[in-house]
């Protein structure tokens, strides 16, 4: 029983210890170095990730480390690395930095790792909880801003029912299959053969809503705008990036064995999908606070990854876990640029107020606007090739209307990335009070997240290669 | 790495030199204009090279790219791209010239953009993986929206967007045509691939045409524009810098013609047979429609962008008459169209440098204090309405040549807006260079500089000499039209 494939994940958690209790009870201005430390756990654990590709090993009989679980906790890692520095730039902006504040985000890192690599169900439900109690907390974090306190009991309210939907699925399925154990269940089921009765769809349904709530899906979506326009932007980003990486992950590994139970849930996932991509698109048009305006172009972008779930085979999935990918990058790029284009005393992070930032302020300038070139899928982007993946594998399994659909909405999507473009480079200048000196915390993120943005871009071939061994593990 | 590989990099090197020049004043400009010929001279390079009794692809190159995928970086010459890319070569050099002294802010990131837009048009032209080609098609639209939106006049954000929401909403509809297009290839043979030379071999039922041909030509006919999807054009035009407008309607609007000729029609003939009718009625009515609109027009370039439509119902009709004479035709219309309209947005951008007007009605007379700049004006608008020993008179002829063959009684319509051209073009003329000098601001106007002869000149020279002796651009254009005819549904419109 050896519990290697759990190193990466012990290692998050011994990081978060160290700095919850070392930096305990210190004064605000002590230098203890929680952020570096944060920044170097989460480096090992990339390590300790990359050592173990090709591996596939199994801890507790529970917990893989198999190229799926891998590349999903290498996403969750990477937008870690990016955000450690961010919080510390940001958060000292806003007299907010405390050494609690990364410990939390390193356990809540740790959950999701847990959770992109278990097949078990109750695994999966700890490491959800693991993962969200950090979050909510996060999320509250400016606690003399009620709309950061509202956003966190918001968020938790609704994480808690999808908590109860999803064990709910899960005690059902045990009722079903005597198993919580996801090969388990199939096997079970498959027994049983055609005559399935009510029971395993209910279960499916419950624990579909659970994670339709998590990755904020039509119409389970109504947290997110709120949520994402409260918490610290730093705090925001995260949650954009790697708890709906993990949360997704997770989906595709349940209903890469599930889904087989039926194909009924192709047709629900797919009325999700349009809603998803179609409510998102609209609703974000009408935006002006950026932070408003990211959550719902990331409901439209978990309309656009469903398509890859829908899909279904090695296509699909491959396209799905190749967007998470991009979509890490360009949706990390677009916070930390709204954060870079902060100014004194205010966060200002409505786009009206922004005229004529691109050319004052190059990096964030030339970062948030590849970021919105790739969410709308221009080419030489990320976002490009990732949708025409996701596109394309929906084509080759025939449901041309479904990308119909999709492509009109990413053209409705044009209009309100281009507008943050438009006031970007063509708007004209706001008088305020002056800026923040942008220092390397800022600067690196936004380089890389760029870059990665534009090379992926270019040069998806590697990439893709390994999101298709990852996707090869679900079969 | 070949001679075309360069044609798209040294742009693209060259817009990164210029946006890094921008601290030192003048050197944006003459960094552009350097790269700019640099191009054009590797551009006359390929033509000396070209080989014209060949009708296949000529000087492929061909580099892995994402191998698992189907995709590579495969680029190729044939007779209808060579002109095409001898034309952005020759284009992009002049528009720099023109934005010389009108553009003074921002110019690195302007030159810049100007750069990475001809590297990206070149391919277009050059891409035959229809991957490849996507990805410059749509990726055209982002260096053109920001010369637009940042660059542009009054209201430049609003045809900035609206440019960009047309385009691209055909293109997406393509792109679906091309999954699908990606998806047969890969069932019918096993080997995923973008290559276009394969996909001429797909098999495919006739209502599998019918959508897949929609699809594509959805993407094509917004870009050229075809009637009654051109509303764009106008406000791009007007707002976008002398520059802007020249690419614009020299290049872009020839990127969806080149379309037409290069994927919707050849890997679809079934299907473009079936539209053949509908679409010869759109372009007719694009011809006379345009010249109508342009007859009333207030601005000077509001009516070239009309004349552009109805220029472009031209090329239209040749493609569809799948006739030797006119799909030639189609072509040097697309070169000549490109040379004087051109040469007219450059000219009414000099009016403007002058006079800060558009408006017809606020000029008149311009001929008594600008002598030279009047005379080379009547030289572009007698090729641009198709006078003999022209340029333009060869394109219309043989479109109008080929479509008397295959389709008379569109060409007899068609023909109609050739004498539409000449009231609008030369009332137009008598308008702002005759008569009596009303406005004393139209007096003394200084003439023709050095620098604006300089770039008037080569468009003049070519006018002539393509007009002169059209034998030297047609006789490439050989192999490359018969073969494309010999692919269409000859004799479509009989039934």
């Amino acid at each position: 029983m050896g519990a290697a494939a759990l190193v990466p994940v012990l290692i998050l958690v011994t990081t978060a210890v160290v700095i919850a209790v070392g930096g305990a009870g210190r004064a605000v201005g002590d230098r203890f170095p929680s952020a570096g430390l944060a920044w170097l756990g989460a480096l090992v654990s990339v390590l300790a990730c990359l050592r173990m590709w090709g591996h596939r090993l199994r801890a507790l009989g529970m917990v893989d480390a198999d190229a799926f679980s891998l590349f999903l906790s290498l996403l969750v890692l990477f937008a870690l690395l990016l955000t450690v520095p961010v919080a510390k730039e940001s958060l000292a902006r806003q007299k907010l930095e405390q050494p609690a504040f990364y410990s939390l985000l390193l356990l809540s890192a740790a959950g999701m790792l847990l959770l992109v690599s278990s097949r078990h169900l109750v695994v999966i439900f700890v490491a959800l909880e693991t993962m969200s109690v950090g979050v909510y907390a996060l999320t509250g974090w400016a606690r003399d801003r009620i709309s950061s306190l509202e956003a966190s009991v918001k968020y938790f309210f609704y994480g808690a029912f999808a908590s109860a939907f999803f064990l709910y699925g899960i005690a059902f399925f045990y009722v079903v299959s005597g198993s919580t154990d996801l090969a388990g269940i199939e096997a079970a089921l498959l027994a049983r053969g055609h005559d399935l009765g009510a029971l395993p769809v209910v279960a499916l349904a419950l624990l579909l809503v659970g994670f339709a709530y998590k990755i904020a899906a039509v119409p389970f979506h109504m947290w997110a705008p709120d949520a994402y326009q409260g918490a610290p932007t730093v705090v925001t980003a995260f949650m954009a990036v790697a708890v709906k990486t993990a949360a997704f992950g997770a989906l595709l590994r349940v209903t890469g064995s599930l889904l087989t139970l039926g194909e009924e849930w192709r047709a629900v996932l797919w009325v999700v999908a349009v809603l998803s991509m179609t409510l998102g698109n609209l609703l974000a048009i009408v935006q002006d606070d950026i932070k408003r305006l990211l959550a719902y172009s990331s409901i439209a972008q978990v309309g656009y990854l469903l398509v890859g779930v829908i899909a279904g085979g090695v296509a699909g999935r491959t396209a799905a876990l190749f967007y998470l990918l991009g979509y890490s990058f360009m949706t990390f790029g677009a916070f930390a640029a709204a954060i870079a284009l902060g100014r004194r005393g205010e966060e200002n992070l409505s786009i009206r107020s922004w005229g004529g930032l691109g050319w004052t302020h190059p990096l964030p300038g030339v970062a948030m606007s590849l970021s919105m070139l790739s969410l709308a899928g221009i080419p030489t982007t990320v976002g490009f090739v990732g949708k025409f993946y996701l596109f394309g594998s929906a084509v080759g399994e025939g449901y041309i209307a479904l990308v119909l659909i999709a492509v009109i909405n990413t053209l409705v999507s044009v209009y309100y990335y281009l507008r943050v473009v438009m006031v970007l480079y063509m708007g004209a200048p706001v008088p305020h009070p002056g800026m923040h000196p942008l220092g390397l915390g800022l600067r690196l993120p936004l380089l890389v997240s760029s870059l990665a943005t534009v090379v992926l871009g270019i040069l998806p071939g590697p990439a893709m290669a390994l999101a298709r061994r990852a996707a090869l593990e679900l079969f | 790495m070949g001679l075309l590989t360069f044609l798209i990099l040294v742009p693209l090197a060259g817009s990164v030199m210029v946006g890094i020049s921008g601290r030192w004043a003048h050197w944006p400009r003459r960094l552009a204009l350097s790269f700019s010929l640099v191009v054009l001279v590797l551009a006359a390079l390929l033509w000396a090279r070209f080989d014209p009794a060949q009708a296949e692809y000529q000087l492929v190159e061909s580099l892995r790219w994402a191998p698992s995928l189907g995709i590579s970086f495969l680029v190729g010459v044939d007779g209808m791209s060579l002109f095409l890319l001898l034309l952005t070569a020759f284009l992009t050099p002049l528009s720099v010239l023109a934005s010389w002294e009108s553009i003074q802010e921002k110019t690195a990131a302007y030159y810049a953009l100007l750069l990475v837009l001809e590297s990206l048009m070149m391919g277009v032209f050059l891409a035959l993986d229809v991957f490849l080609f996507y990805v410059f098609w749509e990726a055209v639209l982002v260096p053109m929206y920001l010369l637009i939106g940042v660059w542009g006049g009054e209201r430049r954000i609003y045809a900035a967007i609206k440019f960009f929401l047309f385009t691209m909403g055909g293109s997406v509809l393509m792109l679906v045509g091309i999954l699908f297009c990606y998806h047969l290839q890969d069932v019918q043979t096993g080997a995923p691939s973008f290559d276009l030379r394969l996909w001429q071999g797909l098999v495919m039922s006739q209502d599998t045409q019918q959508w897949l041909f929609l699809a594509f030509f959805a993407g094509f006919a917004i870009k050229i524009p075809i009637f009654p999807l051109h509303t764009w054009l106008p406000d791009a035009h007007v707002e976008a810098p002398t520059a802007g407008s020249v690419i614009l309607a020299g290049i872009l609007l020839k990127m969806g013609a080149y379309g037409l000729l290069r994927f919707a029609v050849p890997l679809f003939p079934e299907g473009a047979r079936t539209f053949t009718p509908a679409i010869l009625t759109l372009a007719v009515i694009g011809i006379l429609y345009g010249a109508l609109l342009a007859m009333v027009q207030p601005d000077l370039k509001r009516l070239v962008a009309y004349s552009s439509v109805s220029h472009l119902g031209f090329v239209v009709l040749g493609i569809f008459s799948f006739d030797v004479a006119g799909v030639e035709g189609a072509l040097f219309q697309m070169l000549s169209h490109g040379l004087s309209t051109g040469a007219l947005f450059i000219m009414v951008g000099m009016i403007y440098d002058r006079r800060h007007t558009r408006a017809i009605e606020d000029l008149g007379g311009l001929k008594k204090s600008m002598p030279r700049f009047a005379g080379v004006f009547l030289i572009v608008l007698l090729s641009s309405m198709g006078l003999p020993g022209l340029s333009g008179f060869v394109g219309e002829f043989l479109v109008l040549l080929g479509a008397f063959q295959t389709a008379p009684p569109f060409a007899v319509a068609a023909a109609l807006g050739v004498i539409l051209a000449a009231i609008y073009l030369l009332w137009m003329y008598k308008r702002v260079m005759l008569g009596e000098v009303k406005n004393p601001a139209n007096d003394h106007l200084p003439d023709l500089s050095r620098r604006e002869g300089m770039i008037l000149l080569p468009i003049v020279i070519l006018i002539l000499w393509m007009g002169v002796a059209p034998g030297t651009f047609l006789r490439p254009l050989d192999g490359t039209v018969e073969r494309f005819v010999s692919r269409t549904p000859s004799g479509a419109l009989e039934e």
